[in-house]
């Protein structure tokens, strides 16, 4: 009984020691809309470039905080971060859409944007349900710029799919590129113009 | 033809036979045979009048007419009308030598010519000829007849329209069924030879004007004429074709693959026409295709040749492929040729010059032979990521094991800003291996890489690696800072290049880059750059700093002097489009610095203002009117992250932190003491911008 008097401390000490509390952060779906509509409203020329201060990358690649925090306490700590955790759950943090890396890719598909637009309005070009774009109607397109079209899809796309992956990583969460595909995805759509023509499961509709 | 006579002669001969069979004794002058619809899965008659009138017992008239005939795919003919003298034979068939025909096409407009036939007792024609004016200016003969063991057919046509015919010529040819025939006028000659059940040699001269096809493939007012001599062998058909097109535009889809991508090709034929030949063998039940040759030229431009093996299955695909090409005018070629092959790639923006030969064997879904010649190449990359002129190769990759000399060597080289002299490298390569065997060294401005160690794998593949080992003979500051457009610095460059490799898009050191500059080490440590041709490429490294003489760094911007030894790291660089967007810099004095620490009025003016976000406090007071200074320590920190830059000094304060402590030998002593935490990075870099450029005049 002795023995177990003096190892007790001990034994609850581990006991705290393993106890293990889990920071969930959770994909900040309003942000990234928000955030979506701000870079494609620029890239339309629906608005000015956006000025704020860039929030750069916080870490360079591998320092990256995942969106599971486990964190191990001790029992004295317990209730000071179950003080602290539900603010934490609750914070709905910014989407970053400003670093070097996205403002390069956001002045190159703005200035595309200009060649792109004729094609999106006559219909031969139209926004996919992934995010990118593809030659819809190639008939609607001159023969000798049938070939300068597809370039321009493939650069438009290939700037896309770096944009995605590029939102992602400067806020941290690589893990979060589909969801970010996915928003810009609707967001390319609900911004365009009338007349626009995207992809949906059952095929092409016109906006 | 025979299809659609087929099932009028069907209907109609029981009843002539009927009323003209010797066997039938009733006399009959006239017969008059109305019927206002015959209808069957492929035609249509309306208001159909047959009339035989005797002129002798085995002499008749036979008057056909119909208000209307309509054929599946052939569109409808109105007023039709055939009239011939008939002779009914012993052997009971029935012989038309003389007759007209008249009709009109909703399309083609009038048809009126004349017709001869002979039916035989089973109602099949033995013989049928027609010789028809189409329109205002198309004509058609055409001839059958039918024996026992041997059937022909000949066609002769001219300037015959025919969009009448997409709906017959998209039923039967399967690469049609998605393509409008929007003009064109057809001529030409076809001769058909077989058994009673079978065509068995095929000869054919077409020629298309005007032609217009719209879909995937688009054709636009091409002129063109196609010969083919086809004979059927057992199952197996064997063919020569020859195609050349002399006028008009297209777009052409060919259906191969690459790079995730189905190419298509804008073709302008009215400079420099086009010719294909093909010799080969189609396989039964069209399972395979084997071209035994095929020849392909564009002008002068482009000359392919080669052999292949097709399969024709569900998905067709190049089971063999033997291709030799010979391109005189790159040039000319990218464009056309090599530019929608790179379309989805980010080398889509080259500008071509020299001539090429190339000689390639394919099996088995790899790449079994290259052979590469090129003389005399330019390549230059409209985003200005690399250039390379003077090229020339003569490199082969080969089946078999024994290995045989290869070369590459350029007048010209460059990598995004830096440029290279003249290299030549030799190569040794076998089955599926390259080894470098001999190189020269490389002339980097008025230095040299000398290259110890080379070596290439993957050439031509998505595998493809370089690495290298080497030493970089010193360089000038002046002339490197100058090409790469940074602020001039002066001194020298020279640095042991470590294992150095590039491979699937991505450059890598794996050792250390040392350079020896301003009396001290730079080294670089773990240098990676991802996506080096990329718009995103990202570049990661460490930086040493070692024993820097600060005179000579200071001395080489618009600073202001300051004597003494810079040690340090950049830990974590991180570039995106090659800005800097993270890193922890220490730059500090080493602990035993054996230098002078004297630092001039202009670089204690400097240090105080850069950024403007520094609030610093100069302890100089009436020594402002000093030249010089001694100072004890100098050390900076700066974390950057999230565009800010958190800052430290060489030693800490209550209230801030200090850049330069007091000390040195010689009076008088300065310090720097920075009371602000963080700095804008733009700012900062704006700041020492217009320091550098003279905008701001502090003496």
């Amino acid at each position: 009984m002795a023995v177990f008097k003096q190892r007790a401390p001990l034994v609850l000490f581990l006991l705290l020691l393993s106890a293990c509390v889990t920071i969930n952060v959770y994909f900040p779906a309003a942000a990234a809309e928000n955030a979506a509509d701000r870079l494609i409203k620029e890239v339309y020329g629906l608005e000015k470039p956006d000025t704020e201060t860039p929030a750069e990358e916080s870490a360079p690649s591998g320092q990256e905080s995942g969106a599971v925090i486990p964190l191990t306490l001790t029992g004295t700590l317990v209730a000071v971060i179950d003080f602290i955790i539900p603010p934490a759950q609750a914070q709905q943090p910014d989407i970053n859409i400003s670093s070097p890396a996205i403002n390069t890719l956001k002045s190159a598909m703005t200035s595309r944007h200009r060649s792109l637009e004729p094609y999106y309005s006559s219909g031969a070009v139209g926004m996919d349900n992934n995010g990118l774009i593809d030659i819809r109607d190639a008939r609607a397109i001159d023969l000798k710029q049938r070939n300068a079209v597809k370039k321009l899809v493939s650069e438009e796309n290939r700037d896309r799919n770096a944009l995605y992956t590029e939102i992602a990583r400067a806020n941290g969460h690589p893990e979060w590129e589909a969801e970010i595909r996915d928003t810009f995805a609707r967001r390319w759509v609900a911004n365009a113009p009338s007349g626009w023509w995207y992809k949906t499961a059952n095929g092409w509709v016109q906006k | 033809m025979k299809k659609v006579l087929t099932p009028i002669i069907r209907l109609l001969c029981p009843a002539i036979l009927f009323m003209i069979t010797p066997v039938v004794t009733i006399a009959i002058d006239l017969a008059d045979l109305s019927i206002e619809s015959v209808e069957s899965e492929s035609i249509r008659i309306r208001d159909l009048r047959t009339e035989f009138e005797f002129q002798d017992v085995d002499q008749l008239q036979v008057r056909f007419q119909a208000g209307s005939i309509t054929v599946v795919d052939l569109g409808e003919l109105v007023d039709v009308a055939v009239r011939c003298n008939a002779t009914l034979l012993n052997d009971a068939t029935l012989m038309c030598s003389s007759g007209t025909v008249s009709a009109v096409h909703e399309q083609l407009g009038a048809v009126t010519g004349s017709l001869s036939f002979h039916l035989r007792d089973d109602y099949r024609p033995r013989q049928l000829a027609m010789d028809l004016q189409i329109g205002s200016t198309g004509s058609l003969k055409a001839g059958y007849s039918h024996d026992n063991s041997n059937t022909e057919l000949h066609i002769d046509a001219d300037h015959i329209a025919l969009q009448p015919f997409v709906p017959l010529l998209q039923s039967r040819i399967p690469a049609l069924a998605d393509h409008d025939i929007t003009s064109g006028v057809v001529g030409g000659m076809a001769r058909l030879n077989g058994t009673t059940d079978r065509f068995t040699v095929i000869e054919a001269e077409i020629k298309l004007n005007d032609f217009s096809l719209e879909g995937a493939n688009v054709l636009e007012q091409t002129d063109l004429a196609v010969s083919l001599n086809a004979r059927r062998e057992n199952d197996n058909w064997l063919f020569n074709s020859d195609a050349r097109v002399v006028a008009g535009v297209m777009y052409l889809i060919p259906g191969f693959e690459v790079f995730d991508d189905s190419p298509g090709f804008y073709i302008d034929a009215t400079e420099e026409g086009l010719q294909l030949a093909l010799t080969g063998r189609v396989e039964t039940g069209f399972s395979k295709l084997a071209l035994e040759s095929f020849a392909y030229s564009h002008g002068d431009l482009l000359h392919l040749k080669g052999r292949a093996l097709i399969e024709l299955a569900d998905s067709p695909f190049v089971e063999h492929l033997e291709l030799y090409v010979d391109a005189l005018d790159l040039a000319g070629i990218y464009p056309v040729y090599v530019q929608p092959l790179l379309l989805p790639t980010n080398f889509a923006d080259l500008d071509l010059a020299g001539a090429l030969q190339l000689d390639l064997r394919y099996a088995g879904n790899e790449l079994t032979r290259l052979g590469l010649q090129l003389k005399d190449v330019y390549l230059d990359d409209d985003l200005q990521r690399f250039s390379v002129s003077g090229l020339n190769s003569d490199l082969f990759i080969g089946e078999s094991q024994q290995m045989r000399v290869s070369s590459l060597d350029w007048g010209a080289l460059s990598l995004y800003k830096i440029i290279f002299g003249t290299g030549d490298i030799t190569l040794l390569s076998g089955k599926n291996r390259i080894e470098v065997v001999d190189w020269q060294d490389v002339d980097l401005l008025d230095g040299r890489l000398l290259i110890n160690q080379l070596a290439l794998s993957g050439i031509g593949s998505d595998d493809f690696s370089l690495s290298l080992h080497g030493e970089l003979t010193p360089i000038s500051l002046k002339n490197f800072t100058q090409t790469m457009g940074w602020p001039l610095m002066s001194g020298r460059l020279s640095g042991i290049i470590e294992d150095f490799e590039y491979r699937g898009g991505d450059l890598r050191i794996n050792g250390d880059l040392k350079f020896r500059v301003f009396d001290g080490d730079v080294i670089l440590q773990g240098l990676v750059i991802e996506n080096l041709f990329e718009r995103n490429a990202r570049f990661y490294t460490d930086v040493v700093i070692d024993n820097l003489d600060l005179e000579q760094v200071t001395g080489t911007f618009s600073f202001g002097r300051i004597e003494g030894s810079l040690d340090g790291h950049i830990r974590k660089l991180t570039l995106l489009d090659w800005q800097p967007v993270y890193f922890d810099a220490v730059l500090k004095s080493p602990d035993d610095d054996e230098r002078p620490h004297r630092i001039s009025q202009k670089a204690l003016d400097n240090l105080s203002e850069i950024g403007g976000g520094l609030s610093g406090a100069l302890s100089k007071g009436f020594l402002r009117f000093v030249d010089e200074y001694s100072y004890g320590r100098l050390g900076l920190r700066c974390l950057l992250s999230n565009g800010v830059c958190n800052l430290g000094g060489i030693e800490q304060t209550g209230d801030g932190f200090y850049i330069m402590t007091r000390g040195g030998l010689l009076p008088p002593w300065v310090d720097v003491k920075a009371t602000g935490r963080s700095i804008i990075w733009k700012d900062l870099v704006n700041g020492l911008k217009r320091i550098a450029e003279g905008e701001i005049a502090f003496e």
